[in-house]
This record gives structure tokens, C-alpha cells and sequence, in this order.
């Protein structure tokens, strides 16, 4: 196996077999059908500066995609308007999880078989998403998270977030009994059985652990793999320090509850 | 209890009967939701009128003066009503976040239309 790394459409091909060019070029055309069967969905929220880096980076690797704008109240939607970007815009401020949902939704209704999250603030990288989709099908996992937490490269967070993620991990650990290294990560792809779960409930604020543990619950499989994340490039985090006592309250008793609300399928 | 606590208890309990009355007339609350509201106020002009009918009701739940009662059966009341109050607000949450997400999906679907292409994944 030989690496080949090329621009554009190529990108998401990075590992290509060239002694077998015919059965490559096969797996190419293959991989292309593929791919029009993912929708990255990107949530926007005052991401003028960062939303068409991250966009015109999704459009060069040949997804589909669409950009969500969240009632921004910067230049968002012009931005979205003016260069011709696949946009939904809400009507009203939903928050990250109604956001997503609408993003679920969307994908579900216009037949798409994978949908990818991925933040608007150029944390993520669209690379990942050929990996993701291709350990999904190796592992036959319905959910698979870009872990920053598995290799530890890349912006690592805070000491104190990375300790609050540790308990995050350790609490669904005892509820659930498996072991999801970076629950709070938003990089993640789903099958249309979890986007069908995430239609009819998805929760309104910091909905990654809950829906993880709901996932579980739903007895669904869950693989992670690693990725390198990037400190945000624009923007600012939702979270901060008044919101994290609020964060902390609300996602443990969200996990909770969640472990609760569903019973495990065998 | 006092006739002098009795009718300032009474006179107030008017008053606030009086504000959600106002606030109904001009369409600023819904009288679904002040129904309730309502009920306590005459709940609690009846005992304070006769407050003998509580008596017993404060023996049996071990409370001594009748004032008390008043107030413990007023906290009560106000408890449904925060609750039923607390589901309405969430029912209603739900139902404004799936309306805007179904505004959001048509929005789209319009500007799709004018645009004259409508693109799936098929």
C-alpha cells in the first residue's frame, strides 16, 4: 500500500492501492457513489470569519453538505447568500442541539444513508470523514466520533475541561458499561437508524454525552477513532466559566436520565 | 386567626383576582391557563370567610392554628400550579423548536423551487 496524497475530489482517497490501478479506478467510481450518500452538516452560529474556510474545504473533498445557520447575528447568512453556499437558515435562535437536529432531519428527508457533524469553527477536519465512514463499515458501528483523546495529538483543551471530560467518560462508563473516549466531541458520523433516533429526540443544549449514552442505551455500537483537532481558528466557545457549573449540573443528570429513559436492546 | 388578617387576607386575595381579570380582558393571559388561578382565589376566600371548614383539615395534618393551614394549603396550590405551568412551558418549548425547525426545511424548499433544482442525494 502506498500513500498517495492529492488535491481536490482525490483528497479523500488518501490510501490507494496503485499495483491494482483498474480495480482502483473501480473503487474510486465506487467511493464516489458513496460519498453522495453523506451530508456534513455544519452548524453556524456567528461564524463569519471561519464558515467558508470550512465550507469551500468540505466542497473540495466532493461531500455534499449543508451549512446551518443558527439566527447568527454577525454577517453569517450574507456570507452563506453571497457565495452561493447550501444554507438552512433558522428562523429563530435553536441552539446547537435543535440546530443539528434540523441538520438530521434535512439529511434523513432527502435520503442521504451517513450524515457527519462537524463544528464551524474550523476544529474539525473534513479529512477525517473517509476514515470515519470507512471504520464504520469495518467495525459495523451506527455511530462513529472523532476522539481527540486516543493518540493525544492535536489541541488537547483545557486541564480543567479535560478533566470534566474524563468524568463525563467515567459516568457512562458505569452507566453503560463501554468506553467512549471524548464524549463531548461534536466530529461525528451516523447511519440512518441513529439519524431516524435523532429525528424524534435530540436534546436542545451540550447534546453530545446524552445522545451517546441514549445511542448505547438504544443498544446501538458506538466506535470511536483518533483525530487531531484544531484550537478554534474564529469565534468563541459556549462554554464558559458562569456556564460550566450549569454544564456540569445538566449534562450529569442529562447522562442520567438518558441511561434511565431507555432500556438496553439485546 | 383574627378578623383584622382576615380581611386584609381577603382584600388582597381581590386584588390579585382583579389583576388576572385585567390581564384577560386585554388578551395578555390566556384564560386556559388563569382558570387555575382563579380556582385558588376562591379557594382561599371561602376559607378565610369560614375558616372553621379548616380546622379539621389542620388537625388532621397536625397544624395548630388555622393561619397555618391557610398557608400550607396556599403552598400547595401554588405547587400544581407551578407544575402544570412548568409542563406547559415545556410542551410549548418542544413545539416552537419543531416549528422553526419545519420553517427552516420549507424556507429552503421554497428558495429550491424559485431556483427551479431540487437536489437529494438520488
Amino acid at each position: 500500500m502506498i500513500k498517495v496524497r492529492q488535491s481536490g475530489i482525490m483528497n479523500c482517497f488518501r490510501i490507494i492501492n496503485i499495483t491494482d490501478m483498474g480495480g482502483s479506478l473501480r473503487s474510486i467510481g465506487e467511493q464516489l457513489k458513496k460519498m453522495k450518500k453523506i451530508l456534513v452538516i455544519i452548524p453556524a452560529f456567528n461564524e463569519e470569519n471561519g464558515i467558508i474556510g470550512i465550507v469551500k474545504e468540505v466542497e473540495s473533498l466532493g461531500f455534499d453538505y449543508v451549512v446551518i445557520n443558527d439566527h447568527s447575528k454577525d454577517q453569517t447568512l450574507d456570507i452563506l447568500k453571497r457565495n452561493k453556499i447550501e444554507y438552512l437558515n433558522n428562523p429563530i435562535n435553536l441552539g446547537i442541539g435543535g440546530t443539528i437536529q434540523t441538520g438530521y432531519i434535512y439529511a434523513f428527508e432527502k435520503g442521504y444513508e451517513y450524515a457527519v457533524q462537524i463544528d464551524g469553527d474550523g476544529q474539525h477536519k473534513p479529512e477525517y470523514i473517509v476514515e470515519m465512514l470507512n471504520y464504520m463499515k469495518e467495525s459495523q458501528c451506527d455511530m462513529v466520533i472523532g476522539s481527540r483523546f486516543i493518540t493525544k495529538e492535536g489541541f488537547q483543551s483545557t486541564y480543567l475541561r479535560r478533566k470534566g471530560i474524563k468524568y463525563l467518560s467515567f459516568l457512562i462508563r458505569i452507566l453503560t458499561k463501554r468506553h467512549i473516549t471524548d464524549p463531548t466531541s461534536g466530529f461525528r458520523l451516523v447511519n440512518r437508524k441513529i439519524m431516524e433516533c435523532f429525528m424524534h429526540d435530540y436534546p436542545r443544549d451540550y447534546p453530545e454525552p446524552e445522545t451517546a449514552v441514549a445511542v448505547l442505551k438504544k443498544g446501538y455500537k458506538i466506535g470511536d477513532i483518533p483525530v487531531v483537532m484544531l484550537e478554534r481558528e474564529y469565534g468563541k466557545s459556549s462554554i464558559n466559566f458562569q456556564r460550566s457549573v450549569y454544564y456540569f449540573v445538566k449534562v450529569s443528570l442529562a447522562i442520567l436520565f438518558a441511561a434511565w429513559s431507555y432500556r438496553e436492546e439485546e | 386567626m383574627t378578623v383584622h388578617l382576615r380581611m386584609i387576607l381577603i382584600i388582597l386575595t381581590i386584588i390579585a383576582a382583579w389583576i388576572f381579570s385585567v390581564n384577560v380582558k386585554h388578551k395578555k393571559l390566556e384564560l386556559k391557563y388563569t382558570l387555575m388561578w382563579f380556582g385558588e382565589f376562591v379557594i382561599l376566600v371561602i376559607v378565610l370567610i369560614f375558616p372553621e371548614i379548616f380546622q379539621y383539615c389542620g388537625y388532621i395534618l397536625g397544624i395548630r392554628t388555622v393561619m397555618n393551614t391557610v398557608y400550607f394549603l396556599g403552598f400547595l396550590m401554588l405547587f400544581v400550579i407551578a407544575f402544570i405551568a412548568t409542563v406547559a412551558l415545556s410542551r410549548n418549548s418542544v413545539r416552537v423548536k419543531l416549528l422553526a425547525q419545519k420553517v427552516t426545511l420549507l424556507e429552503k424548499e421554497i428558495r429550491e423551487v424559485k431556483q427551479g433544482k431540487s437536489k437529494g442525494c438520488e
